[in-house]
């Protein structure tokens, strides 16, 4: 496992700047934002709809703030510049691409259910009933929310979601590496994690399984980000095409500098370690900041598997802490080792 | 390329979009199983022994809280207190609830040596509950509050039909209850006919 970063060998600095912002339109101040950020509105329509207590419905939020974006986002299209590295063909394999992420987000949850009785789809009725515009929260006259018409309406959108924000992680980025994959789902979960216990209240005080499934379900996300475009380069006829995510240039550029696999490992586990530290602070201050629920919402209400008496999740996060320093230390050394090599070919 | 070469290719390409197709497909289709076989059969369960396990209550006093004179006649107003209990329910992935109560319409007769002493008529449209939309410090309270719930029914009579200053008077009630209990799929119409002693109390210098 190799990853490709950065282009023509410079630096990274460089390839960050050009990756902000080119002159061929490219960057994320350029198409490549606009059309991340136009994937992303799907889950714009949603925070609207959770931030507001579901006061507008998901319906109103994405119509406003994906519906309209996406007519804009259409005839754009047609002016997106070659050089910019985003040409509608490119939209077309990603669009492909991004299929893959989520439904393996989607199978990482599958024996949690199974397993722990998470029931990872609860808020699709939600959703469903909500963009649908069903009133009534039970059986009534109105009728209820759990219809298999308010799953499906609620199942589209969950995946208008993932494929939009796996869209725009391959929009964001010129080349597709295992330790960007990360860092983008890593995003997610964090957002996950806030997003859910503060604004949802049947999440309102999650068990240590529900921080471990919306965890381990975005690592696999980050795993689907990462080998979709490995699967379809042996359907596609044009390989070459795929590697850059572009128009080939992008692959040219970034094929001189390759991080090492050490550094990789190393980078995904210090990634791993300040993720830890955060969900287990923001565990901890979840679960005390409210009076404790005598409920087993979701699953069965399991203990962690690991317990120690009288280590609470705050001092968790120090451990996590611990493990992101030194692996942050490791991967800085092993980037460094790696340069020097390089130097010493030249 | 001869076709020796192409064959195996296309072939591998074929079992690849195969596996695709189960990988995209595969989670939903999970899902709409488990809907059939576990969500809905679970949340179905818990509506049904929500509505069985809740019941309701009169209390064993009308209190007399007034008489007044009503076109030349003495009519006694009484309260009655009318209850459902055990309201809150787990729903199916154990989040509590409280079970709607719609509809609600009580009747009685206070009968009291042959004679009809009062009679109630009582229309409530939805009992509270909590909308589901509250921060968990603020539901979880509401959901206790909730489970328990009784009204002051209003009941009139012929005020000459007792003698407020015989303490207790001895009734009997003849009620009906009937009500719409709503789950999360399943809704019930309930009713419950009953007849038991209760007594009248003047409470109107209380």
């Amino acid at each position: 496992m190799t990853d490709h970063i950065s282009e023509k060998g410079e630096g990274e600095h460089r390839g960050l700047r050009r990756l902000i912002r080119d002159k061929d339109g490219g960057g994320w101040l350029g198409y490549r934002g606009l059309f991340a950020f136009i994937f992303f509105t799907s889950t714009l329509g949603m925070f609207v709809y959770w931030i507001t207590y579901t006061d507008i419905t998901l319906g109103t939020g994405m119509f406003y703030l994906t519906l309209i974006p996406f007519m804009v986002a259409l005839p754009l299209t047609a002016l997106l510049p070659g050089k910019s590295g985003i040409t509608p063909k490119t939209l077309g394999i990603l669009a492909v691409l991004a299929i893959v992420p989520y439904s393996l987000y989607d199978w990482a949850r599958v024996p949690m259910n199974l397993i722990f009785g998470i029931p990872f789809w609860d808020h699709w009725f939600d959703w469903g009933n909500s963009i649908l515009g069903t009133t009534g929260t039970g059986a009534t006259a109105t009728g209820t929310i759990f219809t298999y018409e308010q799953l499906t309406t609620g199942l589209v959108a969950h995946i208008m979601r993932g494929w939009g924000l796996a869209m725009a992680y391959y929009l964001l980025v010129r080349k597709v590496t295992l330790l960007s994959a990360f860092v983008f789902s890593w995003a997610m979960t964090i957002v996950y994690w806030v997003v859910f216990p503060v604004w949802i209240l049947t999440d309102a005080l999650p068990p240590w399984i529900w921080f471990f499934v919306a965890w381990e379900s975005h690592m696999v996300f980050a795993m689907g980000l990462w080998v979709a475009p490995k699967i379809f380069q042996r359907l596609y006829r044009k390989p070459d095409k795929m590697s850059g995510l572009g128009d080939g240039k992008d692959s040219k550029e970034t094929s001189h500098y390759k991080r090492s696999r050490k550094t990789t490992l190393f980078g995904i586990l210090s990634s791993q370690g300040f993720g830890f530290m955060f969900g287990s602070a923001w565990f901890g201050y979840v679960v005390t900041s409210q009076p404790p629920s005598l409920y087993p919402v979701f699953g069965y209400g399991k203990p962690p598997p690991v317990l120690i008496e009288g280590f609470g999740p705050y001092h968790w996060a120090v451990v996590g802490a611990v493990i992101g320093v030194i692996f942050l230390y490791l991967t800085l050394r092993s980037r460094k080792a790696s340069s020097l090599a390089k130097q010493k070919q030249k | 390329m001869s076709n020796a070469r192409t064959k195996p290719r296309y072939l591998m390409s074929a079992v690849i979009i195969i596996l695709l197709i189960m990988l995209y497909t595969g989670p939903y289709a999970f899902v709409y199983l488990r809907t059939a076989t576990w969500t809905f059969p679970r949340i179905d369960e818990r509506d049904f022994n929500a509505f069985e396990k809740l019941e309701t209550s009169v209390s064993q006093v009308a209190n007399l809280t007034g008489i007044r004179n009503v076109e030349g006649a003495q009519e006694a107003n009484y309260l009655v207190n009318v209850g459902v209990f055990d309201r809150k329910f787990l729903d199916w992935i154990g989040f509590p609830l409280v079970l709607e109560v719609n509809d609600f319409k009580f009747n009685a007769t206070g009968v009291s040596q042959g004679n009809v002493v009062f009679e109630c008529s009582h229309i409530v449209n939805a009992f509270p509950r909590p909308t589901g939309f509250e921060p968990w410090y603020i539901y979880q309270p509401l959901v206790d509050k909730y489970d328990d719930h009784t009204i002051d029914v209003s009941c009139r009579g012929d005020a000459s039909l007792i003698d407020p200053a015989t303490q207790p008077i001895p009734i009997t009630l003849n009620y009906s209850i009937s009500t719409t209990l709503v789950g999360d799929r399943n809704y019930e119409e309930r009713s419950w006919n009953n007849s038991q002693s209760m007594e009248i109390r003047d409470v109107r210098s209380l």
